[in-house]
């Protein structure tokens, strides 16, 4: 894992380091199985093309869970995750490499608490943002 | 029909209903099938659910009011907002309980778009909340 990152480290505009996924179709199954979300369109290629989908496609609650993994890699143990909100704007597919990115839009101090705000998505290979959100961390601090 | 609304009075009468509940052990077998299912593998999460472990609440028709009074029957996850209070460690009990927050419809391209919004409070064995969660779902 990465060294700890610090609220001094930080700065508006900064990006989140990448976390780059490659999503399988068992990945997906054991999505579904792990949250329980059996919708066969993530899981049942006949039923996704009959709704006019390529193929099956991600989650969306799976990509949120990749956001949370990019940022929770980013802060490290010291770091809490306090908010996160995406929207899933357009469909994923197995077999294609999904980027999680980041970037810094804001800190703060608040009540003692050394906060950063960012904004997260994930994006496929053709460079378009599938599931743009935001984080809300808090960082330690070398003061 | 053409300007009618999909959403019934006995729909609208269950907004700010509790939809269900739900206890979950939180156990090693759990944590490592979610790690495992993001692959994630950040040793961290032998021990304390990830972030995804909230992801992975309030579905399998536990947050979902009574599909029989839905009109609409194809659905689609359209986004999520969590909040993190409390870690949730190896050993916590909690308790997921829904309710429905919010029904609104739009006029899609290919109909109406009814959305589905639900509440999720997560609490630990000691009363303590540790997340909360808003999921909006989209029948049409």
């Amino acid at each position: 894992m990465a060294e700890q990152v610090f609220y001094e480290d930080v700065e508006e505009g900064l990006s989140i380091p990448d976390l780059i996924k490659n999503p399988s179709k068992r990945q997906l199954v054991k999505w579904a199985a792990a949250s329980g979300d059996f919708n066969e369109l993530h899981y049942d290629k006949d039923l996704a093309t009959s709704l006019g989908f390529p193929d099956v496609i991600l989650h969306g609650r799976l990509k949120a869970a990749f956001l949370g993994q990019l940022i929770t890699d980013w802060i490290g143990d010291r770091g809490n995750l306090r908010k996160l909100s995406c929207s899933y704007r357009r469909n994923d597919l197995p077999g294609q490499e999904l980027t999680c990115r980041g970037r810094v839009t804001r800190k703060y101090v608040q009540n003692a608490e050394h906060i950063v705000e960012c904004e997260i998505w994930t994006e496929n290979p053709q460079g378009e943002q599938t599931t743009p959100g935001t984080a809300i961390v808090v960082l330690p601090s070398r003061g | 029909m053409s300007n009618g609304s999909v959403i019934s009075e006995e729909m609208r009468s269950l907004i700010g209903m509790e939809t269900g509940q739900m206890v979950h052990e939180v156990d090693k077998t759990m944590l490592r099938q979610v790690a495992e299912a993001v692959d994630d593998p950040d040793p961290r999460w032998h021990e304390e659910a990830p972030p995804g472990f909230l992801m992975t609440l309030a579905v399998s028709g536990v947050g979902a009011p009574p599909a029989q009074l839905f009109p609409l029957t194809r659905v689609v996850d359209g986004g999520g907002d969590w909040e993190f209070y409390l870690p949730v460690k190896m050993g916590d009990v909690i308790t997921c309980t829904t309710r429905l927050a919010e029904l609104y419809e739009r006029e899609g391209k290919a109909g109406k778009l009814l959305f589905i919004v639900t509440e999720a409070t997560v609490v630990n064995q000691h009363g303590q909340p540790v997340a909360k969660g808003r999921a909006t779902v989209i029948n049409y």
